[in-house]
Order: C-alpha cells, then sequence, then structure tokens
C-alpha cells in the first residue's frame, strides 16, 4: 500500500481532522466516498470511507465514516492513510512514485554496486537518491544525466557519476 | 530590496573561477562549496555542485531552471519532522524512560538545596 497522507490533528467537534497530504493528487485521494486504509498506532489498518471533504489553506479537512465526535477524531492523530497500489494512476514517463524507487538496487554504468535506495530526499527537480553505506551516506540527484536507466520493475537503477559525487559525504574524508 | 542591476549578479571568484577552468577544459567533476550566498549562472548548467548545508554536502544537478536562484535555496539547512501530536505527548511523559533526564540530575553536584529544614550554617572565617 502506498501512503497518501497523514492525520494531523482534529477540526472542530464533529469529528473533523486535518490531513497533512504526501500525495500529488489530493482532490482525487480525499474526495467525498474516497476509500482509505487507516493505520492506528498499534498496527493495525482499519478501512474507511470519506464522508466529507474541504480544502482549507490547501490542506484536506476530512471526515471519515464512523468517527461522529472529537474524541474519536483525536485517537487518529498522527494515523497514516494508504491506498493499494493498484489505485494508483499512472504516471507520466520520466516520474515516478517513491515507493517504486525505494529498496531499488543502484550500480554504476561500469557494474559497480553502489547499494539500496532508502529514502528520496527533498522534491521536484531537486530530488536526490539517499543510499545509506558504511563509509557514509551517498547522495544521487535524480536527474537524466545522472540516472540514465531507472528501472521500478525489477528494482535497479544504473547511474553515472561525476568523479567525486561517491564520496562526497565519507566519514573521515577530509572536508576540503 | 533587490541588488542593483549594474553590478550584475554575485558569485564567490574561487567558486567562479573554478567553474571557468572546467569549462574551457570541458570536465565534469563535483565542486564541493560552502558559497550558499552565490548566484546561479548560465556557466553553471550541468554542474554538479556540492553544496555544504551545516552538516553535509548536499549534490545539486544544476539545470536551466535554477539559473538566478542562490546555491543555498538547493540546500535545506532544516529538516522540519511535524509537531507532535497530543497522544505522543501524553506517551512520553507517562513513561519515565522516554523522559529527558533534567539538568540537574545529570550534574549532581548542581542539585538544587532543599527548601525545607535548616540552612547549613557559613564557617565563621
Amino acid at each position: 500500500m502506498a501512503v497518501v497522507g497523514r492525520i494531523a490533528r482534529t477540526h472542530g467537534i464533529r469529528g473533523h481532522v486535518f490531513v497533512n497530504p504526501d500525495t500529488d493528487f489530493p482532490e482525487e485521494r480525499f474526495a467525498v466516498g474516497a476509500e482509505l486504509n487507516v493505520g492506528r498506532g498499534d498496527g493495525t489498518w482499519e478501512r474507511m470511507s470519506v464522508t466529507e471533504a474541504r480544502f482549507q489553506s490547501g490542506r484536506p479537512v476530512i471526515a471519515l465514516s464512523g468517527v461522529a465526535d472529537m474524541n474519536a477524531a483525536e485517537a487518529l492523530n498522527g494515523a497514516e492513510l494508504r491506498v493499494p497500489v493498484d489505485m494508483l494512476v499512472a504516471l507520466p514517463p520520466g516520474t515516478f512514485y517513491h515507493h517504486d524507487l525505494i529498496g531499488c538496487r543502484v550500480e554504476t554504468t561500469d557494474g559497480t554496486a553502489v547499494g539500496e535506495v532508502s529514502a528520496i530526499e527533498g522534491g521536484g527537480v531537486d530530488s536526490r537518491l539517499v543510499i545509506p553505506g558504511e563509509a557514509g551516506e551517498i547522495l544521487i540527484p535524480l536527474v537524466e544525466a545522472m540516472c540514465p536507466t531507472i528501472d521500478p520493475v525489477n528494482k535497479r537503477i544504473v547511474i553515472a557519476p561525476p568523479p567525486g559525487l561517491l564520496e562526497l559525504n565519507e566519514k573521515g574524508s577530509q572536508n576540503r | 530590496m533587490g541588488r542593483s542591476l549594474k553590478k550584475g549578479p554575485f558569485i564567490d571568484t574561487s567558486l567562479l573561477e573554478k567553474i571557468e577552468g572546467m569549462n574551457r577544459t570541458a570536465e565534469k567533476k563535483v565542486i564541493k562549496t560552502w558559497s550558499r550566498r552565490s548566484t546561479v549562472i548560465p556557466e553553471f548548467v550541468g554542474h554538479t555542485l556540492a553544496v555544504h548545508n551545516g552538516r553535509k554536502f548536499i549534490p545539486v544537478y544544476i539545470t536551466e531552471n535554477m539559473v538566478g536562484h542562490k546555491l543555498g535555496e538547493f540546500a535545506p539547512t532544516r529538516l522540519f519532522k511535524g509537531h507532535t501530536t497530543k497522544v505522543a505527548e501524553k506517551t512520553a511523559t507517562a513513561s519515565p524512560a522516554a523522559g529527558k533526564a533534567k539538568s540537574w540530575q545529570r550534574f549532581k553536584h548542581k542539585r538544587p538545596r532543599a527548601t525545607s529544614g535548616p540552612r547549613p550554617r557559613r564557617p565563621a572565617w
């Protein structure tokens, strides 16, 4: 399942909640009738549907089925909202979902293994792949010139790093 | 107030010299820089600059869209992890192991004096 947002806090006394969206399509994800999997802190997941939705300063304020008052809504603070992966819309070529890239094996054009992507930093034009390593964290700018092959199906990314990129944040290396 | 146009964009000389040198030799290597105040100019496009954010170097691949902006704009210095919710706050305070030790607990010689009882007398010199 893919994360589409996180419940921030309650709003009002009728069980509405503010959502911090983690999606580029909040209007579709948090529309009335949309189904969401709500993850509680104890590791249980509950399927709920959106019964009311509006936007306030760009953030969705939604009401979920079965959450009628403020006390019930308060119990959802910090809960993760997910949707099944097959519900996600197809992206245009050259763009990827974070969960498709996380876990990919990274290797250079000459076949040297670099590591595995653990997270994506930044957003938009300055996104970076984060690859943890024993010598330190490796950051790779997510641009076509640097990542010529991205194959999310086979979980493989081929990079063409310029000299000095892989050793940039090495532990114990001289800063200057 | 914006910078006067007659001066042109500001770029640290050391950084500009390195970029111009690489452009002459058609070389592409990562340049470490602390000069977050330097403006991106068209000569930078296609290069990768490692901009320091106070903790680590953030590699920034310069594209045309970045021209006119400062390098520091692409290497954020702060990481916002969200506010703590009331529920998380309650659980943190409920378990003493999770709470941080008070300053006087870490420095025992500076523990507060007892408020009740007689105060110790100062020796007469």
